[in-house]
């Protein structure tokens, strides 16, 4: 039996050591200057700069003892996960997505557990809050309607109405999705939907907050296609412009051609002098409308050429 | 309460506090009841818990938390948890 305890606790041990480097990475440790006198239990050392540094050893512990409470309750719809600080709030809707809970992120709206007109009115089995000092409107309300709390609480968070306080920083995004990540992944292990020795897929960035900057980035990214197709737009327009400039090429022809249809109405004045020389003398006139009819043909010819 | 034959005679018997041994009156909306599940040697919820109750006064002094952690401690070694 102490031989079995001891592999378990190895193995136990490891993934507890895997999840503590996790922490730190995230900056889970870091706590306040401030120190409130029931969070001291959970406090390491103080930093020469007044920062408190949280025990992980106990944050984790403490994550365990929520994951026991938050899978003993048979519907997951029971529990109301809440974060009104934009930090929590991509946590909190995906920590709801995978355990089943419902999720409220955003403001709370005063009377959702007490007021039962509301439209939003619940009744929760268990409350699961970002920040005591954020969420107070809802740890009110669930003093007033016996609700369960679980909190992640700073080291000068109010531990009032908190019955599970998780020590860890939550003013960090990077902590507080690391926290909801790591208490999903526990009580999906504790449900059997993760097995036991298997890794979650799902990845810790997931859980992250992204700013609506970085979300536009994003988008402009996704826009550089069509700036590349407004570039081949342009390039079609320079082509189009082309064309017009080969049209330009073919005007100068055409004032040549109106300068011979200028010299045309010339040529007709000459034609009535002819006619009039042809009225006194008959005869020569015969040969000469001869001549002229020709004249005539090939002057209309290039004019008509000249026209199309 | 029970008469002197040693039966209980009321209908109503009120929960303790587990913490502090406080009567948790029907007027005590403060109060909550909370069940801490069992794990089996795989780490999976094996369907029992431990129940836990707190009065609200404990609860309104922030000692909710310290006293569940007292409590758990103590239960956990008895059930080889």
């Amino acid at each position: 039996m102490a031989a079995s305890a001891g592999g378990g606790a190895v193995r136990a041990l490891s993934q507890k050591e895997q999840d503590i480097q996790m922490m730190l990475a995230a900056d889970v440790h870091l706590g306040t200057k401030n120190c409130d006198f029931q969070m001291e239990r959970y406090v390491f050392k103080r930093r020469t700069d007044g920062i408190y540094i949280i025990n992980l050893g106990k944050t984790w512990d403490k994550l365990q003892l929520a994951a026991r409470v938050i899978v003993a309750i048979e519907n997951p719809q029971d529990i109301i996960v809440q974060s009104a600080r934009p930090y929590g709030q991509r946590a909190v809707l995906k920590f709801a997505q995978y355990t089943g809970a419902h999720a409220i992120a955003g403001r709370h709206t005063p009377g959702t557990f007490t007021n039962q007109l509301q439209t939003s009115f619940s009744e929760p089995r268990l409350l699961i809050l970002t920040d005591p000092r954020t969420d107070h409107q809802p740890i009110k309300e669930s003093a007033l309607g016996n609700i369960p709390t679980i909190a992640f609480c700073d080291t000068d968070s109010p531990m009032r109405y908190v019955d599970i306080g998780i020590p860890a920083n939550n003013k960090g995004r990077n902590s507080i999705g690391c926290l909801f990540w790591l208490l999903a992944r526990m009580v999906l292990q504790m449900r059997g939907t993760i097995l036991p020795g298997h890794k979650w897929e799902v990845m810790v960035d997931l859980f992250f907050y992204r700013d609506p900057e970085e979300a536009k980035e994003q988008e402009e990214e996704a826009a550089a296609a069509p700036e590349f197709a407004a570039v081949t737009d342009y390039q079609g327009a320079d082509q189009w412009g082309g064309d017009q400039w080969t049209s330009d090429v073919a005007a100068p022809p055409v004032a040549p051609t109106g300068a011979d249809w200028g010299a045309a109405p010339a040529s007709v004045p000459t034609g009535d002098g002819w006619d009039q020389t042809v009225a006194p003398v008959p005869v020569d006139g015969t040969v000469p409308p001869v001549v002229a009819p020709t004249g005539w043909e090939s002057a209309a010819q290039p004019t008509a050429q000249g026209w199309e | 309460m029970q008469n002197e034959e040693g039966k209980t005679v009321d209908l109503y018997v009120p929960r303790k506090c587990s913490a502090t041994n406080r009567i948790i009156t029907a007027k005590d909306h403060a109060s909550v009841q909370i069940n801490i599940g069992h794990l089996d040697a795989n780490g999976l919820y094996d369907g029992h818990f431990t129940t836990f109750a707190l009065s609200g006064f404990v609860r309104a002094q922030g000692d909710a938390d310290s006293s569940l952690d007292r409590l758990w401690q103590k239960k956990k070694a008895e059930i080889k948890q």
